[in-house]
């Protein structure tokens, strides 16, 4: 039995509970404890008196600052998709998560969302009908056989145990079987779900990797060009949407939307934003809370065997602009809690879900599957839009302390875009581009150029050393994912396509269809740069001179390359040019002192034609480096996808080591292991799964 | 070139003082006052720096010096002795507009010029190109005016006749200072000493073309002409027109041929030339991964 609750803070003052529909009793925070007041703010000390409690301090000692029935950690796919769950089915729901703004990577996101069984989407394009506004205006892209699904087609897809793709990696055949099972079974629920919370979807075109290889599941998410932003008509005007200016962003949008017409009609737009904004919309709407710039911490627990969580602590974790020192605020406000007493401890009544992201943005609990990204040279993708806590596995580490167990930890192994080298150029958050008008935009002050595949021809790659690694044009090549109609490395592509059958992974097919490089794994080898104990290989640099930034057009003005911001330099000689980078880029931390000989070796080779040390003639021509300036763009290696997490049953329950249910406990999306698929469309359905159980206390 | 002396530690270690730096002689080249306010912090080191700058000798050497620090009601100086390795700026020699080929016996222009780390003006230094054997063949005298976009990379243009008979001709950029500077050097009057310079650079001297090889650049999904497409016939080399159409003059022989770009996949071709060709080079888009793997 835990102490009556702390009593220093009336929300009341912070939002009206009456608008959003609840009552006192809903969102009990005051009280009247002896001697405390109870319109009295908690001090610094205070608070530091009732700092965060951990899993390992017990719980009869916590005293609480918030109860609610559920908690969500994180206000991302999988996090929304549960508060949003939770709350239509009663539950008084906070929802807390480190950024200033919600949304996760949903928000910059391209919004394909991979569902499928049959989903109220498929159904309407095999019907030939259009979408509920009538905004749909294309026919279908998909013919109705491509769409024909089921439940059944869907679960033995996504465990089909002879999948193997094109790096050799088989990424069913390790998927949580239960899980897996109630993902299907909720996949048509879950499309609905998100239909009914202003969520727009266009044609359905193919199928997400990791969705299966059988039938077409995926539409992107979408609105109308119109103008107001109105999320309940499915507008946005041309501003929001970033399409009025190609070098302005948002608040509202950080990565510009794209055109949508393809599967929608004119004037439509498509990405991320369409998701996520909407689902945020309603959210509010609905009386979720959010307490934001507030970090998850960790899990409290019932000291019993067995015991169950109750809830969790989190501290203060504010953004500022770098040029203004201002707090970053959310897009909007209403349903936020204006917290910032240094830790909080929340209690959850029913349930706890953890929605916080995967581990792809920290360093050294990656380092489990792959040491060489360690290296903090190399970022999560949206390191500027989610900041430095974005995907810090935060979920994960709180719930190994609790006895969790996890899930799928060779499936980080099998995706394109968990570690990859970026084709965009000379910015760290090189995933994803981003122009100046985002309030996050500060943080990696430049957009970066996609140079392509193509483009890769145009320079030499070298190490933290001044060293060619690798063939430069095979360097960013990256194969295919495992999606429908193909090229996912099965023999049959389409409908031609046959599930569980031997001959998807024999090895003469194996061999026939094998079709990766490994020059990332190049990239990241120990060099002469390298030091004990980490043995850190990056940063990366392309090289160049004017003649490539001539023939190709690249234009290296801000704001897609920016010469304060350490990812990109320009000089009068390849000496000074090194010089720069060492001066200048935070993670230069041995000088390139072999780059003046490279570029004198590389010349050397094309006059020559031949590159004796990796074959760069046979896969394309080669240019000279030898007209000033020089210029030298950061590559970089960006892990965006986490695959490896807590492990959870069909109802997001989450599992310990020795097989049990931890009461109280539920997790989703990337911080869930044992479901190789890319993004959305698995975070939503855990979220709408975790959300239903939560709510109904299950437990 | 400037001498840095810091002197650092935590604030309540440093009062005031005077802080000079000597030459191994003895001879003051700096001093310098210093109050609470001649320091700044390093945080990130939790301590607190003062600096002294003082220029360094003009004459390449190893030197002694010596840094102390006078502290007001202190006893004992602080004294770090050290060396210093004083040597002549550095100089580089850049070469470029390379021509890829010249034929027997015509001319080619290139590009040369000269920056010197430090910064220092290098316009009125001399170059020139040597062969193998170390003869002359041509020499000229770098701008005042840097080359566009650099901040101080002074150039010059040179001409170079191609020898009659096709080889690649290794060639040697040498830039010196010029007499009238190297007078000025010897009265020491001309500002800190320089290294002499080299750069290596090739001059592919081919036979006169034969035959032509007309090359159509094609998108394949669109049918239309790529434009400003790279058309590679090592040595040789052109870009297609606004039609994707080049043509490259080549003389007999055996080709491997790169028909690449803009954003277009590279598509090779192995020919054996020995009249005129005709080569339809359709390419694919580089589209990379598409948005359904992204994301």
């Amino acid at each position: 039995m835990t102490k009556k609750r702390d009593t220093s803070q009336d929300i009341e003052s912070a939002h009206d509970t009456e608008d959003l529909g609840l009552n006192r009793r809903d969102f009990l925070v005051a009280g009247a404890v002896a001697g405390v007041g109870a319109s009295a703010l908690a001090t610094t000390d205070q608070a530091q008196a009732q700092s965060a409690t951990t899993a390992t301090t017990p719980a009869a000692e916590t005293q609480w600052h918030y109860e609610v029935d559920v908690v969500v950690a994180g206000g991302g796919c999988a996090g929304l998709t549960a508060a949003i769950r939770a709350r239509d089915l009663g539950a008084s729901v906070l929802v807390v998560d480190q950024n200033y703004d919600l949304g996760g990577r949903m928000l910059h996101s391209g919004s394909f969302l991979s569902l499928g069984g049959g989903d109220p989407v498929q159904l309407r394009d095999m019907a030939g009908e259009s979408d509920a506004d009538g905004f749909i205006t294309v026919p279908p892209v998909e013919d109705p056989e491509e769409l024909d699904d089921s439940i059944d087609l869907l679960f033995q897809d996504v465990t089909d145990w002879s999948i193997v793709d094109r790096k050799a990696q088989s990424p069913y055949r390790y998927n949580e079987r239960e899980m897996m099972r109630a993902w299907a079974e909720n996949c048509p629920a879950t499309r609905q779900f998100l239909i009914d919370n202003y969520v727009r979807f266009t044609r359905v075109n193919g199928t997400h990797g990791g969705g299966g290889l059988s039938r077409a599941r995926a539409p992107y998410c979408f609105f109308m060009l119109g103008d107001t932003t109105d999320m309940r008509a499915g507008t946005i005007t041309a501003e929001d949407a970033g399409v009025a200016d190609l070098e302005r962003t948002s608040a509202f949008a950080p990565v510009q939307m794209q055109d949508a017409s393809q599967f929608v009609g004119p004037n439509a737009v498509r990405n991320g934003v369409a998701l996520s904004r909407p689902l945020e919309f309603s959210a509010r709407e609905k009386g979720v809370q959010f307490m934001l710039h507030r970090h998850f911490d960790d899990l409290i627990r019932e000291e019993s065997p067995g015991g169950r969580v109750l809830g969790l602590s989190a501290h203060y974790s504010p953004r500022h602009n770098p040029d203004t020192g201002e707090l970053l605020r959310s897009y909007w406000q209403n349903g936020n809690i204006d917290e910032r007493r240094q830790t909080v401890s929340i209690r959850a009544r029913q349930a706890v879900i953890l929605a916080s992201g995967g581990h792809a943005g920290n360093p050294e609990f990656r380092s489990m599957f792959y040491p060489a990204l360690r290296d903090p040279a190399f970022p999560t993708s949206g390191y500027a839009l989610q900041g430095p806590h974005g995907q810090d596995a935060s979920a994960m580490i709180a719930g190994l302390k609790v006895g969790a167990n996890m899930a799928g930890m060779q499936q980080n192994l099998s995706y394109p875009t968990t570690f990859h080298i970026s084709t965009r150029l000379g910015t760290r958050d090189a995933y994803t581009t981003m122009m100046p008008g985002h309030p996050t935009f500060p943080f990696r002050a430049s957009a970066g150029i996609n140079v392509g595949n193509a483009g890769f021809e145009e320079f030499i790659a070298v190490n933290q050393v001044g060293k060619r690694f690798f063939n430069e044009v095979r360097l960013p090549i990256r194969p295919g994912s495992n999606r429908y109609p193909g090229d996912g490395g099965a023999p049959g592509q389409g409908m031609d396509h046959t599930p569980t059958d031997w001959r998807n992974c024999s090895k003469e097919w194996v061999r026939e269809m094998y079709n990766y490089d490994h020059g990332l794994d190049a990239a990241l080898a120990i060099n002469e740069g390298s030091q004990a104990p980490n043995y850190y290989s990056g940063p990366l640099w392309a090289i160049m001179d004017e003649d490539a930034v001539r023939r190709t057009g690249w234009e290296l003005r801000f704001p897609y390359v920016n010469e304060e911001n350490g990812y990109f330099f320009r000089a009068d000689t390849i000496e000074e040019l090194a010089a720069r980078i060492s001066a200048g880029h935070p993670f230069q931390r041995v000088p390139l002192s072999h780059l003046s000989e490279t570029v004198s070796t590389w010349n050397t080779y094309v006059d020559e034609g031949a590159d004796p040390e990796f074959e760069r003639e046979v896969d394309a021509p080669m240019n000279r480096i030898a007209e000033p300036p020089f210029y030298a763009l950061a590559i970089m290696v960006i892990w965006h996808d986490s695959y490896g997490g807590l492990r959870v049953n069909g109802q997001q329950q989450v599992i310990d080591m020795q097989g049990a249910v931890i009461p109280g406990l539920y997790a989703g999306g990337e911080a869930v292991g044992g479901f190789n698929k890319h993004g959305l469309g698995k975070g939503h359905v855990h979220g709408y799964i975790a959300g239903t159980y939560a709510a109904q206390g299950a437990n | 070139m400037v001498i840095a002396g810091v002197v650092t530690g935590s604030m309540s270690d440093i009062l005031t003082g005077q802080l000079t730096l000597r030459g191994g002689d003895g001879t003051v080249m700096t001093r310098r006052d210093l109050t609470r306010d001649s320091f700044a912090q390093r945080p990130e080191e939790g301590i607190y720096a003062a600096t002294i700058h003082a220029e360094a000798p003009m004459e390449p050497g190893c030197y002694d010096g010596i840094l102390s620090l006078d502290r007001a009601g202190e006893e004992a100086d602080l004294t770090i002795a050290f060396q210093l390795d004083v040597r002549p700026h550095p100089v580089s020699v850049l070469v470029w507009e390379v021509p890829d080929v010249v034929q027997v016996g015509s001319k080619a222009s290139i590009k040369i010029g000269l920056k010197c780390e430090a910064g220092c003006d290098l316009s009125d230094w001399e170059v020139d190109v040597l062969d193998g054997d170390g003869t002359l063949l041509a020499s000229a005298v770098v701008s005042d005016m840097p080359w566009p976009g650099t901040a101080s990379l002074h150039y010059t243009s040179l001409s170079l006749t191609a020898p009659a008979t096709p080889a690649m001709v290794p060639l040697k950029v040498q830039a010196h200072a010029s007499q009238a500077r190297a007078v000025q050097a010897r009265d020491q009057s001309a500002g800190p000493p320089h290294t002499d310079a080299t750069a290596l650079f090739n001059l592919r001297v081919v036979p006169a073309a034969e035959h032509v090889i007309a090359v159509d650049a094609i998108d394949r999904r669109s049918g239309n002409p790529v434009e400003n497409a790279r058309v590679v016939a090592h040595p040789y080399r052109t870009r297609t027109d606004q039609n994707g159409y080049a043509a490259l003059q080549v003389p007999t022989g055996v080709y491997t041929i790169f028909v690449s770009g803009p954003d277009h996949i590279p598509v090779r071709f192995r020919e054996e030339i020995t009249g005129a060709a005709a080569i339809r080079a359709e390419l694919d888009l580089d589209e990379g991964l598409s948005d359904a793997d992204l994301w």
